[in-house]
């Protein structure tokens, strides 16, 4: 399982790293191939615009769930989870999420490959 | 800490308390898009299907959770969400589910709920009544075993207040022949 300073180092995979309140921090540059944002575009925006908006209430529940309980469901473990370009278009990927605490903050980043072209 | 990120954080820590408090719920609970998507549900219902949290997000409610009524599968435009779907205000009903080899009995109710401009969530709530049912039909079969030998008891002592009538005839034709005799 990589760590978040593994995943910044991370060139055959898009990579995206969050903040605590759930804000991107840091996306890689096979990240930008892949979603069609650029980084500056991306940079302080929410996680969700990466989600298909069906599944932004889960992801909310989910995300806030962990932070008041520091009990995951869903970390370090393979996920097939749909995701969405800038263009809007949805695909099948799988996920390994990991989150680490940095100075009493919680950091997410998450591998994302993307399974099919359609 | 900024006030909006202070607004944020406590947002964040109410949706997260009322995440954990309905995942206590032993009823499940599933609320799905106008298409009948399932947007979330919690945890009662993910053991309801024995499916990972996961991959019941997403999903077509429909296809994940097949029912069943009269013993027979449920057609596709009487399900649920088809009825809600139909711009059916709520509906409430006995369903049953199959999950492996074993027949549930589910009471499902379920709401459409008005968002406003951000359009409308299908709310189910599922009740596992299988042992409720079990235990109705088992006092239901007691019930017509107790009135039953009621009925015997009842048919016994027709008999025997019969038979002791008869006797008391004979008793008092035999005085009545004592009498003739002496």
């Amino acid at each position: 399982m990589q760590t978040i300073d593994e995943m910044r180092g991370e060139t055959g995979l898009p990579v995206v790293i969050a903040d605590q309140d759930g804000l991107i921090t840091y996306v890689n540059g096979h990240f930008k191939t892949v979603f069609g944002w650029t980084e500056a575009e991306v940079m302080g925006r929410p996680l969700t615009i990466l989600i298909p908006p069906g599944l932004h209430d889960a992801h909310q529940l989910g995300f806030s769930r962990f932070l008041t309980t520091g009990k995951a469901t869903l970390l370090n473990q393979s996920l097939k989870l749909r995701a969405v370009t800038k263009d809007g278009r949805e695909f099948d990927a799988e996920h390994i999420i990991t989150a680490e605490q940095s100075q009493g903050r919680w950091v997410f980043g998450a591998t994302i490959r993307p399974l099919s072209s359609d | 800490m900024s006030d909006a990120s202070e607004i944020v954080s406590q947002l964040r820590s109410t949706l997260g308390k009322v995440e954990v408090a309905l995942s206590t719920v032993s009823d499940a609970i599933v609320w799905t898009d106008e298409r009948g998507i399932v947007q979330w549900c919690n945890s009662s219902f993910d053991r309801l299907l024995d499916c990972r949290h996961i991959d019941v997000l997403g999903a077509a409610l429909s296809d994940l959770f097949p029912l069943e009524q009269g013993g027979q599968p449920l057609p596709q435009d009487a399900h649920p969400v088809s009825r809600m779907r139909a711009e059916q205000p709520s509906l409430a009903g006995r369903y049953g589910f199959r999950r492996s080899e074993q027949m549930l009995v589910l009471a499902i109710a379920g709401t459409r709920v008005q968002f406003g401009e951000h359009g409308a969530a299908l709310v189910f709530t599922i009740q596992d009544i299988t042992e409720r049912e079990r235990a109705e039909a088992a006092l239901q079969t007691a019930n017509g075993e107790l009135q039953r030998q009621l009925n015997q008891v009842a048919w016994l002592q027709q008999i025997m207040m019969d038979r002791e009538n008869e006797i008391l005839k004979l008793t008092q034709e035999i005085s009545v022949l004592r009498q003739d005799l002496q």
